[in-house]
């Protein structure tokens, strides 16, 4: 009989944690685990072709469900590869649990084959990190691990196990000589929330600023509730689009740089923003000194370290948001803001007039491709995976009532290739639901490997590609900020559909606005995986946009359809 | 300058005292002057001296504090009255008397010279150092970087060590 060893157990202990699924890829220092992943049989193993689209996947199972993600890699590049996605997943506070090989300890230090100290090289990209030294340790450290990564303000956290530790008998488990501090839960400040409630009741021009801490708290609901009982206007930042839903009254869209041009002036004007679950990132303010130069800022996060490092809040509540949505909601006094809201409809919603968002030539516009691909995700209740750029700012302003957990993006670190393995995640984790990707030309083919991923474990997956043959919005901003001198953004690409073929999923280009809707339609109709290849005009822009260094009032609502 | 001081208590484990210092760089954090000990309790014990015209030690704490290995963060305020540091240093012989009262000769060299030591806070040792090289007498010198105790005994909140 095979004895049992600290691979198996561990494989146990993931299971024990509720994960179903894990990601990965591979190699000689893993090889332990991998041993038992095959013997235990669990949890199910996902071979993606990158160790950073198995951080990303990690990460899109964690967004679409809340719960952590699972990545796994071998030592040296292995481990390397998966910093890309432990940084996605730090700044955008996705509770993800990444585990790597490291080579035996005898060697360790020597510069082994495949050697890397992991550990040192992704400590600024974790929440924390562990170093699995003893088997008495085994369970301790996952637990750890694992409540670490999803309390708080959830995050990475990464368990590098040496090859030799991972054969190791099981022993009996230790108690920890230096334990780590637990993090106290925020108490409920009876008299901070007293004193919001008062402001909420007298401002005459409040905001709400919601971001993905609503999400990660799953207090949609109450923030709807609070909204609608309090009358308050609703700005929801790039990842907190779907704790709103974007065709409600009360909804401004999204702030900052491509913001709409009612969310950006209602900052400006607000006297009151509750800022909700948000790290009030530059993208969001601008420059801070012109940011809301009229408001008092109250700031609720469960990060305290966020309160202060951009904007500086009249009050700061550090509070998770379960605890005191709810709570404002039920509070609040009812009221009606509508001198407030007759300033706010002076301004434009839409990101774009409808009459610019068609071309007199019939071309394919980015924006008709956009707003006819969002009305078939909100139809469809499809889950939503932007990869970086001008399609991600583009089906950030069109996206319509989105439910939460079903607009995942790469916000905060903006790393393109992100969506083709984050949309093999958030499948896995939500078989029902249809996934669309959606990739820029230059970002599809950061990952596109991961077609294989796809072809080998059937993922349904509808991926539409914004080809317009450019690296588009450094293109845009070489165009409006640089003189129009383009350098190093033309890109030729591949046959997208031929490419979709070789890896055996149908595809089909698209040329012209009028082949847009039948290739949606059979999209969606086929029972996926498939590919468009959307040839959309080359030199589109993405309006509004706030300039650099300007504040959020001076944004430009410019047209939409550029050189076409 | 606008100076503060912290005291971290970091638990000694493997690349905590990484994170910690992680952490100021990436957050770009002024800190002056940062000294590392061990604590009666097998704890680090990391004491900052922040310039507070660039940065808050308050934000310096909650930061800290976001870490997991570290246990606690004392704010010793922005004149902490009990602070001191060690200077060793070789000088010629003949700048003795330039060296304030409660310095000390602990060595002699062969080659003449002789290895003064002195205690005191870190602005007395910039100022004797300062006047000693003013002179041209010293050699070499190293400073074992700033020490603070809290204001009061441990004793007085029942925490003494065990």
């Amino acid at each position: 009989m095979t004895r049992s060893t600290v691979a198996d157990e561990f494989c146990r202990l993931l299971i024990g944690e509720g994960v179903a699924v894990v990601f990965g890829h591979p190699g000689g220092a893993i090889l332990p685990f991998y041993d038992s992943l095959q013997r235990v049989g669990a949890p199910r193993h996902i071979l993606m072709r990158h160790e950073q689209a198995a951080a990303h996947a990690a990460d899109g199972y964690a967004r679409a469900t809340g719960r952590t993600g699972v990545c796994i890699a071998t030592s040296g590049p292995g481990a390397t590869n998966l910093v890309t996605g432990l940084a996605t997943a730090m700044m955008d506070s996705v509770p993800m649990v990444a585990i790597t090989g490291q080579v035996p300890t005898s060697v360790r230090g020597t510069d082994a084959f495949q050697e890397t100290d992991v550990l040192g090289v992704t400590m600024p990209v974790t929440k924390h990190g562990f170093s699995l030294e003893r088997a008495a340790d085994l369970t301790r450290v996952v637990q750890e691990a694992f409540r670490i990564a999803r309390s708080g303000r959830p995050g990475p956290v990464l368990i590098d196990i040496p090859k030799d530790v991972q054969n190791a008998a099981l022993v009996h488990a230790e108690p920890a000589t230096t334990p780590l501090r637990r993090m106290p839960a925020a108490a409920f400040d009876n008299t901070l929330f007293t004193r919001i409630l008062e402001l909420l009741g007298q401002a005459e021009r409040p905001l709400i600023m919601a971001g993905r801490g609503v999400i990660i708290s799953d207090t949609a609901p109450a923030l709807r509730r609070l909204a609608e009982r309090a009358d308050l206007p609703v700005v929801t930042t790039l990842l907190g689009l779907d704790a709103f839903p974007a065709t409600h009254p009360q909804a401004l869209g999204m702030p900052g740089m491509h913001g709409t041009v009612r969310a950006c002036h209602a900052i400006q004007r607000a006297d009151l923003i509750l800022g909700l679950g948000l790290r009030f990132d530059d993208r969001v303010t601008g420059p801070v000194r012109s940011f809301a130069p009229n408001a008092c800022i109250v700031h609720i996060d469960i990060d305290t370290p966020a309160a202060g490092r951009t904007v500086r809040a009249a009050l700061r509540m550090n509070a998770d948001l379960r605890a005191v949505l709810p709570a404002f909601a039920d509070a609040v006094t009812p009221r009606r803001c509508a001198e407030w809201w007759s300033e706010l409809q002076a301004w434009p919603r839409a990101a774009a007039p409808a009459a610019e968002w068609t071309a007199p030539d019939h071309a394919l516009t980015a924006r008709l491709t956009t707003r006819s691909l969002a009305a078939r995700i909100a139809a469809a209740r499809s889950i939503v995976v932007t990869d970086v750029g001008q399609h991600q700012m583009w089906i950030a302003q069109e996206l319509r009532d989105a439910e939460p957990r079903t607009h995942l993006t790469s916000g905060g670190l903006g790393a393109m290739g992100y969506a083709l393995p984050a949309a093999i995640g958030a499948a896995i984790a939500c078989p029902r639901r249809s996934v669309w990707v959606v990739a820029g030309d230059g970002g599809f083919q950061m990952t596109l490997q991961e077609l294989a991923t796809v072809a080998q474990e059937r993922i349904p997956l509808r991926i539409a590609v914004f080809n317009n043959g450019y690296l588009g919005m450094v293109r845009q901003w070489q165009e409006l900020f640089y003189d129009r001198r383009y350098s190093a953004v033309e890109l030729s690409s591949p046959d997208f559909p031929c490419l979709a073929r070789a890896f055996g999923i149908p595809g089909r280009a698209v040329e012209c606005a009028g082949q847009l809707a039948d290739a949606l339609d059979w999209a969606e109709q086929s029972p996926g995986p498939v590919l468009l290849d959307l040839r959309v005009a080359r030199e589109e822009n993405v309006f509004p946009m706030v300039p650099p260094g300007a504040a959020l009032h001076e944004v430009v609502a410019a047209p939409v359809v550029g050189a076409v | 300058m606008n100076e503060g001081l912290l005291l971290a208590r970091v638990s000694d484990r493997p690349g905590a005292l990484e994170r910690a210092v992680g952490l100021i760089r990436r957050r770009a954090f002024a800190v002056r002057r940062l000294s590392i000990s061990l604590a009666h309790d097998a704890a680090l014990e990391l004491l900052l001296r922040i310039d507070e015209t660039h940065t808050s030690r308050e934000r310096v704490r909650q930061e800290l504090l976001g870490l997991h290995d570290v246990l606690e963060v004392r704010d010793l305020g922005a004149a902490p009255r009990l602070t001191r540091e060690l200077l060793l240093a070789w000088i010629k012989p003949t700048a003795a008397p330039q060296a304030p009262g409660a310095a000390r000769v602990v060595a002699v060299s062969a080659e003449g010279g002789c290895l003064l030591e002195l205690a005191g806070t870190p602005a007395e040792i910039d100022d004797v150092l300062a006047r000693l090289r003013e002179h041209g007498t010293v050699f070499a010198s190293v400073r074992s970087g700033e020490m603070a105790a809290p204001e009061h005994h441990p004793a007085h909140d029942n925490k003494g060590e065990s």
